[in-house]
């Protein structure tokens, strides 16, 4: 199953074991927690402003959002921010599917919200309370495959998937997939991960033979199938939440990965993450109104609170993940160790190579049956 | 010496009929149990079956149908490869458990002085969370922790020896998380016995492992049955420790039931799966009830 | 003489008890010995060291004339009759009765015929097919039996076969064991807490007490010359009197009893409290001038012996024989 995206959010404060726990224990049943902030006093609210509603019920990741911008936020706008969490997109699919209301905002994964407004669970975002988004949302991030027509989301973060090596644990320094999948199949075997995720692997592969990360070619899944199958003996285990603890620790070598997490490890030990040369993925997370809402002001109210660039630069340096804001306004406001940091801000040639997941139900099904032959090899 | 059957007075002989035997309880106070179970077991169930029978529409939806074809698709030798390592990991398990667990009981039965004490210790971990405990393995088989590297050490097993996110690893977290369910029904049958009978047994010239086969093993069968039912039917939808202990590399019947109602959204697939192993797990029971009947013959 | 088991300065204690201690016997082939006390006198834990079930902690243990020290009993060639029967309870009687032929290397249909004789010496052949659970306590014990006879051993031992079942299923028992072992002309050590069963039964008995052997004789060398005051006291009933500074064991039968006027001087004086006829008997309780209660036993002659004339309330003097009577010094013990 894809497993846990939101786990990409670079973590400085060590709450991975904490993050693990959680994500394990949702696998197993999808539980939720629920928070209550208490309720800050009221402001006055700028004029311009719609009524926004007194609450906001956000459905997010955990741990995915700076505390100090939920104190910012109803501070400004007397709104209480309730919360509940999801840990991976079918949870919450699964949510929305079982027929749950009243969520205000949530955060899929761009192939996520496809599906999500394919099946009716998305209301139509009112661009007109959203200026600031307007205004500062760099134009690489409009129209993306997911959301051709922006209706229904607005981006959070973005980043990359590639994968991650211990510069002092491995004498070589790849940059391509193919040197990835050689490495693991040769001197560093029984010591990679891969992530748990189907779109990842399979896509990373394709992408490496030279095929699109998103195809549904018969032809070109098998070949994928094959090196993945080739690949699965000399792997040490198979997992979204646990790698980054098992590189910094020295029990895996390697392992493909996201950015976030390939920045956590190169702060505590020699690693580098890399981009690969062929491509790959890269994925945003976007805001998203659910049908079912009860306070769509409150929600928009948020999402345009963001896109102020210092609190943008807040969310950026708790998440360590892309922001989607023009690069120029930026500067000033965000660490320029981070905004410098090119795990963090991948190079655009860089993202230049990669494509965004957004595979067909047929691609999906074939997909499916590769990932149980190779999980059965 | 033969004594003539009592008779009745004619007014009481209709009682006698209908509940003849015991004390009669009104049938009514059966209605919450049954009612429980039908509406979080058996309806469940057959909701389960219908789902199976579905189709699948667009990327999540499903739609109530007559459709056989996912049953079709499980036909295929992938799927049956997935299904015979989870009977293998079934077996293995109970096999296993029982090795471990019989000697155990066996111990505490008849030798023990502290016996509750024992008993607790065996069954105290249960009430422990399952997701704990198997984390906790995955601590102590791992290689820095302080258990395996006392092991190569003393040079009890090799240095570069790595049982974690291996089937091995699989194995061991099987055996100890359903340990507890196979000790206890044995405890229960060996502690109910005889010993004076071992002894009759090597009194008439059997020798200890001689009268243990011929004697202790069939009369604790009943014991033995009960635990390795209640061993296997778990196992068989073992999803936790492939995940956890196994590096979530290798896939068996639960993974793969997981994984339909997770990324791959195929409801239905995955009922289906569900309610061919469920069927399995009654033919389980089934020849758990025909040989338990065999039992009840040998008394004692 | 032949000797079946021999016991050489036997000693066995549990957790700092001493339940035997220092024992010697010698039981002779093709004799009934019983081996009777009180609970806890050691005759179980004998009978067991005997069987191989315990070790001893000292001493030797002879079968057959071989010491069997270190066999365990599954090597010994004796058998046990346990006190629960023991029959395992999933085989029928047929199997039971078979189960220590297996691994003579018989074939089935010699087990079953050998089985089968065994059944006809017990007589139960016709229960064959029976579960131990569908036979009452008297047939449990006879399948029990035959199971270890069948066995052909140097020695069957007993452990209080008997206890478990009525009085009327046990007198009956009793004659047919001490039949089956007259007949089979195999030892036989039996272990019972019943004085009486003991000396019906048994060609010797050995009176334990305390972990050691006190007596061993004949039934009627140890009913008539008890040597202990322990032994008087517990095989049959007996009188304990006080007289002349010491204290004189008679049994109630041995006491003659006659009208004070009548007596020679010198006789114990007292008056009748009671009288009772108990079937062929009449029992007398008489209080003595020096205030002991005493019980005199006389069989009844039809009617016009001197002692069934007499009353409550009669003076009466006792006397009795010198060798009836077993003279203790002032402990009470001989």
């Amino acid at each position: 199953m894809k497993e846990i995206p939101w786990e990409k959010r670079y973590d400085r404060k060590g709450f991975v074991a904490i993050s693990g726990m959680a994500a394990f224990l949702a696998a197993c049943g999808g539980s939720t927690t629920a928070e209550e902030e208490p309720a800050a006093p009221a402001t006055t609210a700028g004029a311009a402003k719609p009524e926004v509603e007194d609450t906001l019920f956000y459905y997010n990741w955990a741990a995915y959002v700076n505390d100090e911008t939920y104190k910012r936020f109803e501070e400004e706008f007397g709104a209480k921010v309730k919360k509940d969490f999801y840990a991976s997109n079918e949870d919450l699919l699964a949510k929305m599917q079982g027929g749950a209301r009243g969520y205000d905002l949530v955060v899929p994964t761009g192939y996520m919200i496809q599906i999500m407004a394919d099946e009716g669970f998305l209301t139509e975002i009112d661009w007109s309370q959203l200026p600031n988004v307007e205004k500062n949302l760099d134009s690489k991030f409009r129209g993306l495959p997911y959301d051709p027509d922006d209706k229904w989301s607005v981006p959070k973060d973005w980043g990359t998937t590639g994968y991650v090596y211990r510069t002092d644990l491995v004498k070589e320094r790849p940059t391509t997939w193919r040197e990835f999948f050689d490495l693991t199949k040769g001197p560093y075997s029984g010591k990679v991960t891969v992530l748990d995720g189907i779109p990842e692997l399979v896509g990373s592969t394709l992408v490496m033979l030279g095929y699109s990360f998103n195809s549904d070619d018969e032809g070109e899944l098998e070949e994928a199938k094959q090196e993945l199958l080739a690949l699965k003996p000399h792997l040490l285990a198979i997992t979204s939440t646990e790698y980054k603890q098992m590189v910094i620790d020295g029990k895996a070598v390697m392992a493909l990965g996201w950015n976030g997490d390939g920045a956590a490890v190169a702060a505590e030990k020699p690693a580098e993450y890399v981009v690969a040369e062929e491509g790959g993925e890269f994925w945003v997370d976007a805001y998203a109104i659910p049908t079912g809402n009860e306070h769509p002001n409150a929600a928009h109210a948020w999402i345009n609170f963001v896109y102020d660039p210092e609190v943008n630069a807040l969310e950026t340096s708790y998440t360590f993940y892309g922001s989607p804001l023009k690069r120029e306004l930026l500067d000033g406001v965000l660490d320029p160790e981070i905004l410098s940091n090119t795990d963090v801000f991948p190079e655009p040639e860089t993202v230049a190579n990669l494509e965004p997941n957004s595979v067909s139900p047929k691609g999906t099904e074939l997909r499916d049956r590769i990932w149980t032959e190779f999980k059965a090899a | 010496m033969a004594v003539a059957a009592p008779r009745f007075p004619a007014r009481r002989r209709g009682a006698i009929r209908a509940g003849a035997g015991g004390p009669r309880y009104p049938g009514w106070l059966a209605l919450p149990a049954l009612g429980y179970y039908g509406l979080f077991f058996l309806a469940p169930l057959a909701l389960m079956g219908a789902v199976a029978l579905s189709e699948r529409v667009g990327h999540v939806d499903f739609v109530y149908a007559l459709n056989f074809e996912n049953f079709k698709v499980l036909w295929d030798p992938l799927y049956g490869e997935i299904f015979l390592r989870t009977l293998r990991l079934a077996l293995f398990g109970t096999v296993a458990a029982l090795f471990v667990g019989f000697p155990l009981a066996y111990y505490i039965a008849r030798y023990a002085k502290r016996k509750t004490l024992l008993l607790m210790l065996v069954v105290v971990p249960f009430w422990t969370s399952f997701l704990i405990r198997t984390y906790s393995w995955l601590i102590i088989l791992d290689p820095d922790f302080p258990v395996l590297r006392a092991l190569k050490w003393i040079g009890v097993i090799a240095d570069d020896f790595s049982v974690l996110y291996t089937p091995t690893a699989v194995y061991i977290g099987v055996v100890y998380t359903y340990l507890p369910l196979m000790v206890l029904p044995v405890y229960a049958a060996l502690e109910r016995m005889d010993w004076s009978l071992v002894e009759a047994a090597e009194d008439l010239g059997d020798p200890p492992p001689r009268a243990f086969r011929r004697i202790t093993l069939p009369l604790a069968m009943p014991g033995v049955l009960a635990g390795s039912l209640l061993v296997f039917i778990p196992l068989m939808g073992e999803y936790l420790n492939p995940v956890i202990l196994g590096g979530d590399k290798t896939i068996y019947a639960g993974n793969l039931i997981g994984l339909q109602f997770g990324s791959s959204r195929n409801w239905p697939f995955g009922a289906t799966i569900a309610v061919v192993l469920i069927a399995v797990m009654t033919l389980a029971v089934l020849a758990y009830a025909r040989l338990a009947r065999r039992e009840e013959q040998y008394g004692g | 003489m032949e000797l079946s088991v021999g016991l050489r300065g036997v000693t066995k204690a549990f957790d700092g008890v001493v339940a035997v201690d220092d024992v010697d016997l010698d039981v002779r082939d093709g004799e009934f010995l019983s081996l009777l006390g009180p609970s806890g006198c050691g005759k179980t834990t004998t009978l067991r060291l005997i069987a191989g079930f315990e070790r001893p902690d000292a001493g030797e243990i002879f079968i057959g004339g071989e010491d069997v020290a270190g066999l365990p009993p599954y090597k010994r060639d004796v058998n046990t009759v346990f006190q629960s029967y023991a029959l395992f309870p999933h085989l029928n009687v047929l199997d039971n009765v078979g189960y220590g032929l297996k691994q003579r290397g018989l074939r089935k249909g010699a087990r079953e015929k050998r089985a089968r004789d065994a059944l006809e010496l017990v007589r139960l052949v016709q229960l064959e097919a029976r579960k131990p659970k569908q036979l009452s306590g008297g047939q449990q014990q006879r399948v029990a039996l035959a199971r270890a006879l069948v066995m052909e051993p140097k020695v069957l031992l007993l452990d209080e076969p008997l206890g478990a079942l009525d009085l009327q299923v046990r007198k009956q028992l009793q004659i047919e064991l001490k039949r089956i072992q007259e007949r089979v002309g195999i030892t036989f050590v039996y272990v019972t807490h019943d004085q009486e069963e003991a000396l019906v039964m048994s060609d010797r008995v050995a009176v334990m007490q305390e972990g050691k052997i006190v007596q061993l004789g004949s039934p009627r060398e140890i009913y008539d010359r008890p040597t202990t005051r322990f032994v008087a006291d517990f095989i049959g009933e007996t009188n304990f009197i006080r007289r002349n500074g010491g204290v004189v064991a008679v049994r109630p039968e041995r006491l003659r009893i006659l009208r004070a006027a009548q007596a020679d001087p010198g006789g114990l004086g007292g008056e009748v409290v009671t009288t009772m006829v108990v079937g062929p008997a009449i029992q007398f309780l008489v209080k003595t001038d020096n205030g002991q209660e005493v019980l005199v036993r006389q069989q009844r002659s039809g009617g016009d012996g001197e002692a069934e004339s007499l009353r409550e309330g009669d003076r009466v003097a006792l006397t009795w024989s010198e060798d009836a009577a077993l003279v203790l010094d002032e402990g009470g013990d001989r």
